[in-house]
């Protein structure tokens, strides 16, 4: 996915452009959480296709607790899944599982960057036959547990 | 008794002096766009005449630059702007000065002095078409110090906002403070997600939706947090300044929940509606409403990937897009052009009054046109135009008995227009002036004072008691003078502005005291009065903040002088600027503002007992920063006869001239001659009073 523009003008775009291209971008990844897994996408062909493809520093190893939600996201009973999502999110979300029953987890290792109650981490979610998914993890801090904010698809 | 007589010849010229109660712009020297040409200020086209248009500046927003405005591609919002005739387009850049806040030298304060520079240069006050933080930095730059005295707010016709954050970015304050300041659900669980994202992206780029994280912790990113100190601390919007808004506000359909019946507005992304319409004063803030959805999808193997409509990143109202939508560049274009036009038709309008009538000469036309006549056996007594310009106003006086006998009201009208008129008896009736739309006069034979209001539909007029004068002294006011004139009006509710002596005015009738009324009649302000007469020409800066006059001084025969005397109506101080020659040989004939608020004066050089006159003639004086009068380059028209008037306009010099049997006495009707770009007309013979029309520089 791209979100670089072409031109001189948009080239040296706004500073807020970014915002709106993260905005976009991140409500599009919340937005894949229940299409994805649900089951009631149409076939409908976009006019155009947009991600969001960010470089991070190199990070540490996952903590195990966090490592445990992105895990219970992926792969646990449709309750659990929702239970590690963050309140705000589980409420939006209609029911039903978010991710398929016979989809496994494998997060990178040095993929966890943490700031201020913040922090993601990138997995490989293996469906079987069909190929491996980059996915992005996003946590945020709740109660001093990690909850999920996001999970996009990046490759 | 010389001093006297010379007092009462003085009083006549004073009395000549007053009738020029218009201000004006001084005709800008010849420039074109290198003339203001900085680092920052760039001008759209290279090498265009500045003079006499109306510039309007772009300024861009957060840690971007310039090139932000460089669409639509091939056809640039700039490049359209400056195609519009009467006007320059220029662009202000600080993207060298990021990531700093707007108080920085390089951005606000050096976008006043251009501002400055641009309405010095063209003559008119300057349009600022602001995208984002950029609005922000024109807060700042309104309120900094003109070089010509004043703030640089009252260069500025109009400022329009794109999206500006008045009261910052919920945005940012989310990303930095928490999510919980998110008011809406699903904008929280859409902030949440970007947060958690955006954590320990490395690299920083224009392409990287995450350079939010970077520029977070600048001093921008912090600034624009909502509500912030930072922003809070900023100079005050001045409130006369036409502030017009263009604000984005998007309803997003969030694709899954599309059992929802409406869309969640965000404003435009980056800046929600209430901050970006927090501040304005023109109209209605201009919303844009839009709507996006996020339900588009694409086979991705198993997964069916959402992505996001192109309609939220190509909307039209989000952050980025709408300071560049053609339907928002046609509305500001179109303002500018109502903006320059509206200068054009408020300046340049000499109304002047002869034994036959009063008349407007135009100096777009360099014709005149006339707006009534006067009664047989009255002249005019007085002569006033409204704060707008809309109306004129006179007296008529009765060549028998010299007393007033009717007030006057007209539309000021245009040759092809006409003018309707309107007139009420005043017998006792002195000189007039506006209060808004009410026109204004002093009877000065009633024994409690009063301002007397006609009304513009023409109905009976009504008094009103003034309150708030300190009482008379009955025992000093049986012999002298005491009560209230009316000295002028700032055309404004509370700017009618009162002479009043409370205990007497001594030999020469002077006043104890200039009050300033407002509309219930109550004394708004009361300030010192400069010499020992009553004023009676006074004339006030375009943006009404200060007022002049001239001052008498009398201690002998040789020590009589005349000095320009400012005052600032916010504060109550005065100054008197030294005389540009020997206190007891210049003489004051005329005062002036430009429409940038400069003070002009024209001295003339006498005789005196200390010697010889120090030049010939009359000479114009511009008042310089240092408060000093320094001699300008355009004199006074060269009309047949001596000068004995002069107000200068952007639109010409204007100049009344006749025979005066000795100095400083006023002998009859003179010629008016106007001289406008270097040619001279004679406008009229038999002149008894003339006054420009305001500037439209003037709030």
């Amino acid at each position: 996915m791209d979100t670089r523009r072409t031109g001189a003008a948009q080239r040296k775009a706004s500073w807020w452009l970014p915002i709106t291209g993260v905005l976009a971008a991140v409500v599009a990844a919340v937005v894949v959480l229940v299409v994805l897994f649900t089951g009631t996408g149409d076939d409908e062909e976009p006019a155009g296709q947009i991600a969001l493809t960010p470089r991070y520093e190199p990070g540490i190893a996952v903590p195990a607790a966090a490592a445990d939600t992105a895990t219970t996201l992926v792969t646990g009973d449709p309750g659990a899944q929702r239970a590690v999502l963050t309140p705000e999110l589980a409420e939006l979300l209609p029911e039903g599982r978010l991710f398929p029953g016979n989809a496994r987890l494998v997060l990178h290792d040095g993929s966890w960057h943490e700031g201020n109650g913040y922090a993601n981490a990138m997995g490989t979610v293996s469906v079987r036959g069909q190929p491996d998914r980059t996915v992005l993890f996003a946590f945020a801090q709740r109660d001093g547990e990690w909850r999920i904010t996001l999970a996009e698809v990046v490759s | 008794m010389k001093a006297r007589k010379l007092g009462g010849v003085l009083a006549a010229t004073l009395t000549l002096a007053a009738l020029v109660l218009a201000t004006g712009t001084a005709t800008p020297a010849h420039a074109d766009t290198v003339e203001c040409a900085t680092r920052s200020l760039k001008p759209v086209v290279e090498r265009q005449p500045v003079e006499d248009t109306v510039p309007v500046i772009f300024v861009h927003g957060i840690n971007a630059d310039a090139t932000t405005w460089d669409s639509p591609e091939g056809n640039t919002f700039p490049r359209q702007m400056a195609r519009e005739e009467g006007v320059t387009a220029w662009t202000f850049d600080y993207g060298f000065a990021n990531p700093e806040w707007v108080t920085d030298p390089r951005i606000g304060p050096a976008l006043g002095t251009a501002i400055d520079c641009l309405a010095e240069a063209s003559g008119h006050q300057v349009v600022l078409v602001d995208h984002s933080m950029g609005g922000l930095a024109t807060q700042v730059a309104v309120n900094e110090r003109a070089a010509g005295g004043g703030r640089v707010w009252q260069r500025v016709a109009e400022v329009i906002t794109i999206a500006t954050p008045y009261r910052g970015s919920l945005t940012l304050s989310a990303a930095q403070l928490g999510t919980h300041l998110v008011p809406s659900p699903k904008a929280r669980v859409v902030m949440e997600a970007l947060l958690g994202t955006c954590t320990g992206i490395t690299k920083v780029s224009d392409s990287n939706p995450c350079d939010i994280a970077s520029v977070l912790r600048g001093p921008q990113g912090t600034a624009l947090m909502y509500d912030s100190p930072q922003i809070a601390e900023l100079p005050a919007w001045p409130p006369e300044l036409p502030v017009r808004v263009f604000a984005g506000d998007i309803g997003v359909r969030l694709g899954v929940w599309r059992t929802d019946s409406e869309p969640v507005r965000i404003g435009d992304l980056a800046v929600s509606l209430d901050s970006a319409t927090a501040h304005h004063t023109v109209g209605k803030p201009r919303v844009l409403s839009c709507e996006a959805t996020l339900l588009q999808r694409v086979k991705v193997g198993f997964f069916r990937v959402p992505t996001p409509s192109k309609s939220l990143l190509t909307s039209p109202c989000n952050h980025f897009n709408i300071k560049t939508h053609q339907p928002v560049i046609n509305e500001i274009i179109d303002r500018v052009a109502e903006i320059r036009a509206e200068q054009q038709d408020a300046e340049g309008r000499l109304g002047y009054a002869t034994a036959d009538g009063i008349r407007v000469w135009d100096a777009r036309s360099g014709t005149s046109h006339t707006i009534a006549q006067l009664p047989d056996g009255h002249t005019a007594g007085a002569l006033a135009w409204s704060g707008d310009g809309s109306a004129i106003a006179w007296t008529t006086r009765s060549e028998k008995t010299g007393r007033t006998g009717r007030v006057y009201r007209a539309d000021a009208g245009t040759a092809t227009r006409g003018a309707s008129v309107r007139s009420w008896p005043c017998e006792s009736c002195g000189s007039v002036a506006f209060q808004g739309e009410l026109l204004i006069s002093v009877p000065e034979d009633s024994t409690e004072p009063v301002l007397r209001g006609f009304p513009a539909d023409g109905s009976p007029p009504r008094d009103l008691p003034v309150t708030g004068l300190p009482p008379q002294d009955p025992e000093l006011c049986e012999y002298s003078w005491c009560g209230v004139r009316l000295v002028g009006g700032t055309g404004s509710a509370d700017g009618i502005m009162l002479a009043h002596s409370s205990t007497g005015g001594g030999n020469f009738g002077g006043a104890d005291r200039l009050v300033r009324v407002g509309d219930d009649g109550t004394v708004r302000a009361a300030y010192d009065v400069v010499g020992i007469y009553a004023p009676t020409d006074l004339v006030f800066s375009p943006d009404r903040g200060t007022a002049a006059y001239t001052a008498f001084q009398h201690l002998s025969a040789c020590e009589e002088s005349t000095s320009v005397v400012l005052l600032d109506l916010a504060t109550g101080a005065v100054t008197t600027p030294e005389l540009p020659g020997a206190p007891d040989g210049t003489w004051v004939v005329s005062i002036w503002f430009d429409a940038m608020g400069t003070a002009f004066a024209a001295f003339a050089a006498m005789p005196s007992c200390a010697g010889e006159p120090a030049w010939e003639g009359i000479r114009v004086f511009r008042l310089g920063e240092n408060g000093n009068w320094k001699v300008t380059d355009s004199g006074p028209a060269e009309a047949a006869g001596e000068p004995i008037a002069i107000a200068q306009h952007a639109e010409g010099s204007a100049v009344l001239s006749g025979t005066r049997p000795e100095p400083f006495q006023v002998a009859g009707p003179g010629t008016l001659t106007v001289s406008r770009d270097g040619e001279q007309a004679t406008v009229a013979e038999g002149v008894t009073h003339f006054a420009w029309s305001p500037s439209s520089a003037g709030r």
